[in-house]
C-alpha cells in the first residue's frame, strides 16, 4: 500500500483532469448529442479513471466512471442512443466522483 | 533492457515507468498511439507496453502497423489495458499480440515474469 501511496496526489490530479473532461463533454452533448468527438473523448476519460481509481484502491470511484463508461461505450457503438433521461443520469454520477475525489 | 510504454495517461505513465526503472528497465515512453509508432523506430526497443484505449491511434491500430511493417517478428508487445473483455484480448492476440496485462491490478512480480519469460523467447 506505501506503494500506492505515493502516487495519491498525482492520481488526484489527473483523477480531477479526467472528470474536467467529462464535464466539458456533458456540455457539449447538452447542445449537440450526437457529437461524437465529444463522446469518445469521454468515453477515454471515464475508461482511464475507472481504471486507475481500481488500482489506486478507490472502489466506489472506480464503480461510478464504469457505469459512465459502459453507457458511452454502448452511445459510441450504436447499442443505444443518448436520451435526456441517460445525459441525467451522466450528470448525477459525474457529480457524485466529483463530490468523492474532494475528499482524497 | 529497453521498455516502450504507449500510454495516453499521465498517471499511469509515472506510475509503471517509476516500478519498472526501479527494477532495473530502461524505459520510453510515448503518449499516443502515432507517437508510439514513431519511437518504435527510433528506439528500438525490446518489448512494447502498449494500452488499447488511445487518442490519435488506439492500440488495436498500433498493432495492425506493426503487422504490416514486420515489427511484430522481432518486438514482442504486451497489451497493457484495463479493458479486459475476451473478446479484445482475442482481438489483441490476433493482431499478433504476445500477452495481456491488465494494468488495473498493480502485481509488480507478475509483470516482472510476464516481461523475462517474453523476453526469453
Amino acid at each position: 500500500m506505501t506503494d500506492l501511496f505515493a502516487f495519491k496526489n498525482l492520481y488526484a490530479k489527473t483523477a480531477k483532469e479526467n472528470m474536467q473532461a467529462l464535464k466539458n463533454g456533458l456540455v457539449v452533448l447538452r447542445g449537440q448529442s450526437d457529437n461524437k468527438e465529444a463522446i469518445e473523448q469521454m468515453y477515454r476519460n471515464a475508461h482511464t479513471l475507472k481504471s486507475k481509481s481500481f488500482l489506486m484502491g478507490q472502489q466506489e470511484i472506480g464503480d461510478l466512471a464504469k457505469v459512465i463508461e459502459d453507457a458511452l461505450y454502448n452511445v459510441k457503438n450504436k447499442k443505444s442512443t443518448l436520451s435526456q433521461e441517460m445525459l441525467e443520469t451522466l450528470t448525477n454520477k459525474a457529480l457524485q466522483i466529483e463530490k468523492l475525489l474532494t475528499q482524497i | 533492457m529497453k521498455i516502450l510504454l504507449v500510454e495516453d495517461d499521465i498517471f499511469y505513465q509515472k506510475f509503471y515507468s517509476t516500478k519498472l526503472a526501479e527494477k532495473g528497465f530502461e524505459i520510453f515512453v510515448a503518449s499516443d498511439g502515432e507517437q508510439g509508432l514513431q519511437m518504435i523506430e527510433e528506439v528500438k526497443p525490446n518489448i512494447i507496453l502498449l494500452d488499447i484505449i488511445m487518442p490519435k491511434k488506439d492500440g488495436f491500430e498500433v498493432l495492425e502497423a506493426l503487422g504490416k511493417n514486420g515489427t511484430l517478428k522481432t518486438t514482442p508487445v504486451l497489451v497493457f489495458s484495463s479493458l479486459g473483455g475476451e473478446q479484445d484480448v482475442q482481438k489483441a492476440l490476433k493482431l499478433g499480440a504476445v500477452g495481456f496485462v491488465n494494468k488495473s491490478f498493480y502485481d509488480i512480480d507478475s509483470l516482472l515474469t510476464k516481461i523475462s519469460s517474453i523476453a526469453q523467447t
